[in-house]
């Protein structure tokens, strides 16, 4: 009978998982149908008007050295950067026509200051490229207008961070002004300044135009000689594993054809996490609605700065005579199912949610409140957990690149990422340092974590337009990974911090526990507010560019360390082994220090990238071959090391390891037991007297010396101990298997209750390793930097002749001199800094601060910068004997202090257990 | 063959004495007094009840009779309420939406003048007994049709009627035209247009014979109303609606009979069954022995007819010009608490049965329903019923013990009816929803408060919804009217689906109109054995016919 009926199924909505309390507004699925109606400001976009897709527009190649997909901002700035760069055989596919995807209508501002100095420099590269480049190559004008941007500031801790952006600028020669109420209505007649703090003017920000951005974007590249193929969706992306197991990318599948090539790059937008699928790999990133309202004529509004008023989380961008009006909003609305078939679509507009935005506007302009709506705009955007974009090879498949996730940025960041991009591509790692960028980021059981892509993705959008503070923390999605001590830290007061999904512990709170609850969205989506949230009330209190409330609580952790002893939980640090047959090999090449010291040595060492630039810096122990005892040693009848990574940074430290053994053929084993483990450490002077009532070792400088190791008995448990210090001083660090780690910590804290032992955490080793001169990865030792630029040319094996990846590199770098080095700063005003403070030089600027905290010891705010020299030439020692510096912070100068060596204990004593 | 029809001219003379009509609009206002907590359906029944337990099982519906609780029932309380204090508000959720089903009708005459529909069922049996269809007639009788069947003594009828019933109807509709074609098409083997577009529910029932014997019965049908041509075109509309929906159900009824006798006389006792043939779902023997109420609605042009058969209701939502909410109810429940229904039993059998046909409510002291579907213990002759102990005992026994035997005073069969009462209702502007619902939902819920819930739960829906600004409206006008709107909009509402809305108020009430958390998460995590003494299956469709007024 089945044939006399048709049956109409739905899916119902319980078949879906039970997500989180969003499911309820995702029911709202009237907001989910697309509206055909065109109705984005601009002149001209690149809709077909017939609508009807008659297959690609070129010929599809048979193979291609780079495949880019999709054709939006970031696609098409990609595709121009390879060809720029020489790399002519590439493809950009785009399944409807350029920019059908989100591009289209984008606001397209741009402004050249944002609180990092890699942003700044990306965001000069695309304002390089819309202003000046392309219309020099083409002929074309792209859109661009130079209508200047205008940050409003209705409070002093904004008009702070806007003077901190300030003095960046200076370094980078970006011209801005901070501007008093009276002067910014001046400026802006129509604007209300009733409630103005202050503005911030940069009269060289302006908007691009996205259509004739990417069409002479588009226009560029073929002229080099890329093909750019419109309506040729792609099918699936075709990975093999290569001779050694190493899953690579081999074509590309189209209705229309395949593509052979080793490179794809996935610049798809909200569609990014589908492509992603055809290959295997994860793409983290949600699709949200995200709006703008074009209003009617406004008199008297032409030629005036766009605008953005972060603490209405509203901006105002200029429309000809007219305005755009947008923001971020506290409970956007996710788009769960991405459709295939919306190319230049977009949804209804929630006036329920975009209401919070248009109070925020009329306050600002008051002539909005009698202007009417031309039209509204909503549209899909993909965003992330960090608000930050997905880029870099994917780690589960070679040549598969992501170019992706730019939370509402893409038109802004297109043309510094697609730089960056293009260089990975062709030299496998990027010119700047794009970690932050990095897929690498995030560790690789969070990619997949549905609950933590939603809620940190809300969280960042939602938070969008706060200020940036120097101590603040996520709320969303925390105690994903949370170490054996972290229950009892908990108890005794602990403020954790989160990095890579570790909770590590931040500082301790004397008056008594403040644990991380779970995520209650701000209230949004009718979500229970958390009440009594102690943990976010403690840091609503470091909301200031002050010294935060806690520096007292934080000092007496740091003198603690300094004058007697202390305990410090860094479990969540990466504990890997190399082992194999070419293990040596492939210690020798990836490693700058010689680690092929005695087994049982212990060895400082960084690991480069093919410039020369530093990937990574760790610890890495040579142990001696036997039998299995995991996880405190691996089998081995040969050489095995076991590396110690900073937690934050172990997913990137084991892809990059990862990436040499294939890419040099090594046959070795990488395993990985970081959650095997747990790790502290006991640091001071006293700590010796400490553990030697815990350990069965002797712990005298001859038997256990600085930077070695041994696998010794602690309180009964086996225990591999370390010598080694983070913080400058007498130390060791104990590496112990998880069920044992109550049992030590309990032992070792009752040997050191005499001696006042107390627990700290790393807001207190951020201090004491600044103090001493110990290098942070990713802040005061990054990718762009070399060994010898960052005074680490000591961890550098450049007398032996052992090769190494790098090598050639510094000794050119050595050879030359340095055209740019780091330097150790100190200011005496007790003013707090934090990095990014410009670095003048008798005047010129030279540099800005990469990371800056208080010393204790010391008594003094320590900063570390890498200078220049103003001509492009050597800085020598002498270069910064000879020179008056001053640091300048939020538009005050200071005079500061440089020193050519750590200004505490600068002939190493405390860690050789010296203490005069 | 002889006993088949001597069956249906039985039947078939007694219905024509007692039918009755409601042509007009019309409503009988009744009120269950059954609202005593988690005593199922009347609570009336005192001990003396208990003898009979073990014979009516299976036939009553519900299957396990309304025990009388001593007061101390509270310790079986705080037991449940332990197990049932893990259960998380997604979880709740997850049980109370795994049914939901709801269908928007494209505006414009396909629709009939019906929006869309919201649907959702909780089962309490394991199985579930009760079954829901919708189906959109496709052109030629044009129309929506929604039911919800009761099923009792298993879920076979509810299955089979909800999935061939809407077919019958169709039939019975279509003009002789267009069933001509039909035929001709299934007599060249040519693909036949369909009759039906279906809504369904992933966990709604396919049809589970492949549809044979169901498509010859159906076909039947449609050729004796070919040959019977000169019944056609005399009546009114109205009438013509309401004659095809009776004739349906009982043209359908007649067939499941004739399918099971067919089926009965193709078996030998020699010959055993099948492994698993007597247990399957769909042979005829089980869907007949099983039974099942109907209670269906079909809207065409503006006009609704509800044809009910058994104790499931349809209520109509309306708004008065006041904007307060009236229950209106288009069936009547044919059961001992309703008189005319009584007397319209008592009045088929002699006198001398005054005492037997209906005993503690029920038919012959076994049966709830006084109409069903399927049911032939109650509508064979006694001869053809020990004929049917005799031939498949094996059948019997897998459908129930009980049935082993003839019901008691079992003198002048057919006892049930399947033929439906049928309201027919001008749909007004102020009708704004239609809901059935089978009795798990009445037995808790008076109409006049389902009415409330599902008015003001649309009201509440519609302030919600996006609004889109006249043009010519300033942003400073605009805003005003969202703050006006936000302050409206007491809070956002946790269902969508009206039927979702109504089951989450039933189990959860806590007496004074809201829903407290705790008691619907013990209503939802009653293990199954004590399910169904709390709560019968239930089954909700609402139909929305209008927007509700601001």
């Amino acid at each position: 009978m089945a044939f006399l009926g048709s049956a109409v199924r739905r899916v119902a909505s319980a078949v879906r998982p039970p997500l989180s309390p969003l499911c309820r507004t995702s029911a709202r699925s009237y907001s989910s149908t697309p509206t055909q109606e065109k109705s984005v400001p601009y002149e001209t976009t690149l809709k077909q008007e017939d609508g009807v897709t008659s297959g690609p527009t070129k010929p599809l190649p048979r193979s291609a050295d780079v495949v880019v997909i999709g054709g939006g901002s970031l696609g098409c700035q990609t595709v121009y950067h390879l060809a720029k760069m020489g790399l002519t055989n590439v493809v950009l596919l785009e399944r409807d026509r350029l920019t059908a995807g989100t591009t289209w209508h984008t606001a397209g501002l741009l402004w050249q200051l944002r609180p990092s100095d890699v942003e700044v420099e990306l965001l000069a590269h695309t304002r390089n490229v819309i202003s000046k480049d392309l219309e020099e190559e083409t002929g074309l004008h792209t859109g661009w207008i130079q209508n200047g941007g205008l940050f409003i500031a209705s409070n002093k801790q904004r008009l702070d961070e806007y003077k901190r952006l300030m003095s960046l600028g200076k370094v980078y020669g970006i011209e801005s002004h901070v501007l008093s109420p009276a002067e910014t209505k001046d400026l802006y007649p129509l604007m209300n300044v009733d409630d103005l703090y202050g503005t911030l003017y940069v009269p060289k920000d302006g908007t691009m135009d996205p259509a004739g951005t990417c069409t002479t974007l588009s226009r560029a590249a073929s002229a080099r000689g890329a093909k750019v193929i419109e309506n040729c969706p792609v099918t699936g992306i075709t990975v093999r594993a290569d001779d050694l197991g190493v899953k690579r990318v081999r074509a590309v599948e189209t209705p229309h054809g395949t593509i052979e090539t080793p490179c794809v790059v996935n610049c798809a937008g909200v569609w990014a996490t589908k492509l992603g699928e055809m290959a295997g790999v994860r793409v983290p990133l949600v699709a949200m609605h995200h709006a703008y309202v074009v209003t009617e004529r406004i008199e008297g509004i032409q030629n005036m700065p766009n605008v953005r008023d972060h603490d209405a989380s509203v901006y105002l961008r200029l429309q000809g005579d007219a305005l755009s009006v947008g923001g971020y909003e506290q409970n956007p609305i996710f788009w769960d199912e991405v459709s295939d078939k919306f190319a230049f679509s977009l949804f209804d507009l929630d006036w329920d949610v975009f209401t919070q935005h248009i109070e925020g506007a009329i306050n600002r302009v008051p002539n909005l409140e009698q202007t009417g709506i031309k039209s509204t705009v909503c549209g899909p955007e993909s965003f992330t957990a960090d608000h930050k974009p997905l880029m870099g090879e994917a780690p589960e498949v070679r040549g598969f690149f992501l170019g992706c996730g730019f939370n509402s940025a893409g038109m802004m960041l297109g043309g510094g990422c697609g730089r960056e991009l293009a260089h990975w591509i062709i030299h496998g790692r990027p010119e700047k340092d794009m970690y932050g960028y990095d897929i690498r980021r995030f560790h690789n059981s969070l990619t997949d974590n549905k609950r933590w892509i939603r809620e940190r993705s809300h969280e960042s959008y939602a938070k969008n337009y706060s200020v940036v503070f120097p101590f603040d923390e996520p709320l969303a999605s925390r105690n994903m990974r949370k170490d054996p001590f972290h229950q009892v830290l908990t108890e005794h007061g602990c403020v954790f911090q989160e990095r890579h999904g570790w909770e590590r512990p931040g500082w301790f709170n004397k008056d008594g526990p403040a644990p991380v609850k779970d995520y209650d969205y701000y209230g949004a989506y009718d979500s229970q507010k958390n009440v009594n949230y102690k943990y976010n009330e403690l840091l609503g209190k470091e909301y200031t560019f002050d010294f935060p409330p806690h520096h007292d609580v934080i000092k007496s952790e740091c003198l603690s360390c300094r004058h007697g002893v202390a305990v410090f939980d860094m479990s969540y640090f990466g504990k890997f082994y190399l082992t194999g047959p070419d293990a040596k090999k492939a210690a020798d090449w990836l490693f700058t220090a010689d680690v092929n010291k005695n087994p049982g040595s212990t060895v400082y060492t960084c690991m480069l990238n093919k410039r020369g630039g530093a990937e990574a810096d760790l610890t890495v122990s040579r142990l001696e071959p036997g039998a299995a005892i995991l996880p405190l040693a691996p089998e081995s009848n040969g050489d095995a090391y076991y590396l110690a990574i900073g937690g934050g940074v172990a997913e990137h430290n084991w892809n990059h390891i990862r990436t040499v053994l294939q890419d040099q053929g090594f046959r070795c084993q990488l395993t990985d037991h970081s959650e095997d483990m747990g790790m502290i450490s006991i640091q001071g002077p006293k700590s010796r007297e400490v553990l030697q009532e815990v350990l069965d070792t002797d712990l005298s400088n001859e038997s256990f010396p600085f930077s070695t190791h041994k696998v010794v008995n602690a309180a009964g448990h086996q225990v591999r101990a370390m010598r080694l210090s983070f913080v400058g001083e007498l130390g060791w660090e104990l590496h112990i298997p998880k069920d044992s780690c109550l049992p030590v910590y309990r032992a070792v804290m009752a040997a050191g209750a005499k001696h006042g032992i107390i627990d700290s955490g790393y807001r207190a080793i951020d201090s004491l390793s600044i103090e001493k001169g110990y290098r942070h990865w990713h802040a005061d030792l990054r990718p762009d930097d070399t060994p010898l630029e960052a005074g680490l040319a000591f961890t550098c094996k450049l007398k032996s002749s052992i090769p190494f990846q790098g090598r050639d590199r510094l000794e050119k770098q050595k050879a030359e001199g340095l055209r740019r080095r780091i330097v150790c700063f100190t200011i005496d005003e007790k003013v707090p800094m934090f990095g990014l403070e410009a670095i003048f030089r008798n005047g010129v600027p030279v540099g800005h601060l990469r990371r800056s905290d208080y010393g204790f010891f010391i008594d003094k705010t320590i900063g570390y910068g890498y200078i220049r020299h103003p001509d492009g030439g050597v800085v020598s020692a002498d270069f910064i004997r000879s020179g008056e510096f001053t640091l300048e912070r939020m538009g005050v100068t200071y005079k500061a202090k440089a020193h050519l060596k750590t200004p505490f204990d600068p002939e190493n004593k405390r860690v050789k257990g010296i203490y005069a | 063959m002889l006993h088949l029809w001597e069956v249906e001219t039985r039947t078939g003379s007694k219905r024509q004495r007692s039918q009755v009509l409601l042509c007009s609009f019309c409503w009988f206002s009744r009120w269950f007094p059954q609202r005593m907590a988690l005593l199922g359906r009347t609570g009336t029944f005192s001990g003396c009840f208990r003898f009979e337990l073990q014979q009516c099982r299976s036939l009553s519906s519900p299957p396990l009779p309304r025990l009388h609780y001593p007061a101390g029932g509270g310790s079986r309380k705080y037991r449940m309420g332990q197990e049932a204090g893990q259960m998380s508000p997604a979880q709740i959720n997850h049980t109370l939406k795994a049914n939901e089903y709801s269908h928007t009708l494209p505006r414009g005459p396909a629709s009939h003048g019906v929006l869309g529909f919201q649907s959702n069922m909780l089962p309490s049996n394991h199985p579930g007994e009760d079954c829901r269809s919708s189906a959109t007639c496709l052109p030629g009788c044009d129309g929506v049709l929604l039911g919800v069947f009761d099923g009792h003594a298993g879920p076979a009828c509810a299955n089979t009627v909800s999935q061939r019933l809407f077919y019958y109807i169709a039939v019975a509709m279509l003009p002789l035209r267009v069933l001509a074609e039909i035929e001709l098409a299934v007599e060249e083997e040519r693909a036949v247009p369909p009759l039906l577009e279906w809504y369904k529910h992933p966990q709604d029932h396919n049809c589970p014979d492949g549809g044979t014997i169901s498509f010859h019965s159906l076909r039947n049908y449609w050729q004796e109303r070919l040959e019977d041509k000169d019944l056609e075109d005399e009546e009114e509309e109205g009438d013509r609606v309401t004659s095809a929906l009776v004739n349906a159900f009982r043209r359908l009824d007649y067939d499941l009979s004739v399918e099971a006798q067919v089926y009965l006389s193709m078996s030998s006792p020699r010959r055993p069954s099948l492994p698993g043939e007597a247990s399957s779902m769909s042979s005829p023997l089980r869907v007949a022995l099983s039974g099942c109420t109907a209670c269906v609605a079909y809207v065409s042009n503006g006009v609704l007819h509800v044809a009910n058969l058994g104790d499931s209701r349809a209520v109509l939502g309306v708004q008065e010009p006041d904007g307060r909410w009236s229950a209106v109810s288009l069936t009547n429940d044919h059961n001992a608490q309703n008189p005319d229904e009584l007397q319209r039993i008592l009045g088929e059998h002699p006198p001398s049965e005054c005492k037997t046909v209906v005993r503690h409510d029920r038919l012959l002291g076994l049966l709830l329903p006084f109409r069903a579907f399927g049911d032939v213990r109650f509508k064979w002759s006694a001869e053809m019923l020990s004929r049917a102990h005799e031939t498949r005992p094996d059948v019997l026994s897998v459908v129930s013990e009980a049935v082993r035997t003839l019901p008691p005073h079992y003198l002048t069969p057919p006892y049930l009816s399947a033929h439906p009462e049928v309201t027919q209702h001008r749909i007004r502007p102020s009708d704004k929803f239609l809901v059935l619902a089978t009795d798990g939902l009445w037995e808790l819920m008076h109409r006049q408060t389902v009415v409330q819930l599902v008015g003001e739960q649309l009201s509440g829906l519609q302030q919600q919804r996006p609004i889109v600004p006249a043009s010519g409206m300033t942003l400073g006008g605009l805003q005003r009217l969202l703050l006006e709107r936000r302050g409206r909009v007491i809070s956002v509402l946790e269902d969508q689906n009206a039927a979702t809305h109504l089951l989450r108020h039933a189990l959860g009430d806590d007496g004074y109109g809201a829903v407290a958390p705790t008691r619907l998460a013990k209503m939802l995590s009653l293990p199954s054995e004590l399910a169904r003494r709390y709560r019968d299956d239930i089954t909700i469709t609402v139909i929305h016919l209008n927007e509700p007024d601001l």
